[in-house]
């Protein structure tokens, strides 16, 4: 009965030990599977450096044709669509209301003109730093105006803002600053600057959520 | 029978004779003859309950007999000639519903059949015709998230455009992102305010959202028992609403929060259902299954974003192919400094955090 009783103590002590041997030599593949597999996501994508073919079909309703191509002057990105500015501007061309010089309209008695851009006013940088001349081209009201005179076309308006703004100029061309529009896939169309941003108070005003943060009420 | 068996109404032992019923009992591994082994009053509970009950002959062809008669029941209202054609129509859909494969051992010829017929219950149910997508993985696509952390304003536009697109539950307030309001000068997920509601951003304070962040090595898709969830080609993790037993260990499992479970019957309005979904993304779900995000794979496999980046009036949320050398999220990666949450534990999430 006792010598029976250890014939199986001592089997099962070898089974134990076979079993941890096992157990330890199985952990150690998994464990250096696991370490390739790490390596593996950022390898699965620096594998992939040449430009993509899409064989599945565009977004329906973009037509490139409507947005401005913007060529960045970034290594390696290429160019991408912007929205266009200036059929979006109510009241654009300028000259439809800016038909003599500004110091005339400015003395002139029109009600009408004088209650002009009430709704405008600058919260942009203060007054040291920038009036409505510093973008607005005082000569020719349908262009804006680089700091060294040059004219800007309103449907570039971001050449303008990157004269200051230079890190997020570089940031929206490559893609971490501003909205992609219309999907992940080319063609990539981004949101130029004024489309999220009030020129004159370009910083975005506080608000209420959109709705009450329930966060884990539910679980 | 089998039908009530799968259900858990009767029992497989209910169909076996028991020990005693077979086996005179002689001695027991412990050496008495008599009394018990074990503590008498013990109650039998779990595994014990269900399948060690003790039966007599009697009680075991009264089971039977009840099996059949029940199973009987479901067949003559498959096949009866009384009930209406349209009501043997939809029984013998459920039938087959109930009966389906998981999701990723059916061919192309059986997803088109349970979408079908899936179509056909919703459609009987509501009377509109809703479209449950199968889409594949794209060749070459890989998706990735980033999402910018001083960009964030704590808006909560994501979490709504995430919920309509998604059929969340309302009754339960189901929501798949989380957005955190941390301080200034701090990164701890347990001092961050989860339920505020005053005007947004609050002075000192910064937002970070989470949710489900389709790891590369998901331990929730290793736990799970039945496979009910795992990685799509296109790194998506993806879960079979119909193969899941609502064991929730993927949810114990997940590192970060990522899973949501419906302890009740999923409510959304009728007119406020999105009627574009996919088989594994934002069709109905049950009572009694997990869901996470799927990065709205009914809009990204068609190329678009998920609902949440369109959302999102900060630009904060960027989404893209990370195989695509010229895509956006690879420009970030490659260009912002970017990390992701507990990176220790080696679970690869595909979702990176960045500043400006």
């Amino acid at each position: 009965m006792i010598s029976s009783i250890k014939k199986i103590t001592l089997v099962g002590a070898l089974l134990l030990a076979l079993f941890l041997v096992g157990s330890t030599c199985s952990d150690d593949a998994d464990h250096e599977e696991h370490h390739g597999h790490e390596l593996h996501l950022l390898d699965k994508i620096q594998q992939h450096q040449s430009a993509l073919q899409y064989d599945f079909s565009a977004i329906d309703g973009i037509d490139t044709a409507s947005f401005l191509e913007v060529h960045p002057g970034l290594p390696g990105v290429k160019s991408f669509f912007t929205e266009l500015r200036t059929g979006a501007i109510t009241s654009y061309p300028c000259t439809n209301c800016h038909d003599q010089p500004l110091a005339q309209m400015q003395a002139g008695r029109d009600p009408a003109v004088r209650k002009a851009h009430w709704d405008i006013y600058m919260v942009h940088a203060g007054d040291q730093a920038m009036n409505c001349t510093t973008c607005h081209a005082k000569n020719n009201m349908n262009q804006l105006v680089s700091l060294t005179g040059g004219a800007i076309n309103f449907d570039e308006s971001f050449k303008l803002c990157a004269q200051c703004h230079s890190t997020q100029y570089k940031d929206w061309q490559g893609g971490a600053h501003g909205k992609q529009l219309y999907g992940w896939k080319p063609p990539r169309v981004a949101k130029t600057c004024v489309n999220c941003h009030n020129p004159h108070q370009p910083a975005f005003p506080k608000r209420f959520p959109a709705r009450l943060n329930t966060n884990a009420l539910g679980d | 029978m089998l039908f009530d068996l799968l259900r858990g109404k009767v029992k497989v032992n209910d169909f076996l004779p028991t020990k005693s019923a077979t086996k005179k009992k002689d001695t027991c591994g412990c050496g008495k003859t008599s009394g018990s082994c074990q503590s008498k009053s013990k109650p039998k509970d779990g595994y014990e309950q269900v399948m060690n009950k003790k039966m007599n002959r009697r009680a075991s062809f009264s089971a039977i007999t009840k099996g059949l008669l029940t199973g009987a029941g479901m067949a003559q209202a498959a096949c009866s000639t009384t009930s209406s054609s349209e009501d043997r129509r939809q029984s013998q859909l459920k039938w087959e519903e109930y009966f389906k494969k998981n999701y990723q051992l059916m061919t192309p010829d059986e997803k088109q059949a349970t979408v079908e017929r899936l179509t056909a219950l919703y459609e009987k149910r509501t009377g509109k015709h809703v479209n449950i997508g199968t889409e594949e993985a794209r060749e070459n696509v890989l998706y990735g998230y980033a999402f910018n952390i001083s960009k964030c304003q704590g808006y909560m536009d994501c979490v709504n455009a995430c919920v309509e697109e998604n059929n969340q539950d309302r009754s339960t307030q189901m929501q798949y992102i989380r957005i955190h309001e941390i301080e200034n000068g701090q990164l701890s997920f347990e001092d961050a305010e989860d339920t505020f509601f005053h005007e947004v951003p609050a002075e000192g304070h910064f937002y970070m959202g989470t949710q489900c962040y389709h790891c590369e090595n998901p331990p929730c898709v290793d736990v799970c028992p039945v496979g009910a969830t795992w990685q799509e080609e296109d790194g998506i993790v993806v879960i079979d609403y119909d193969w899941c037993i609502g064991c929730r260990y993927c949810m114990a499992a997940c590192p970060y929060d990522g899973r949501r479970f419906n302890w009740k019957e999923p409510e959304v309005p009728e007119e406020e259902v999105n009627l574009v979904q996919h088989y594994l993304g934002n069709r109905m779900r049950k009572k009694g299954v997990m869901e996470k995000c799927t990065f709205c794979i009914q809009r990204s496999r068609n190329g678009k974003n998920p609902a949440c980046v369109e959302a999102c009036p900060t630009g904060a949320r960027v989404f893209g192919n990370l195989l695509d050398p010229d895509s956006e999220i690879r420009w970030v990666l490659e260009n912002k400094k970017v990390f992701r949450l507990k990176e220790e534990l080696g679970t690869e999430p595909k979702f990176w955090y960045f500043m400006d």
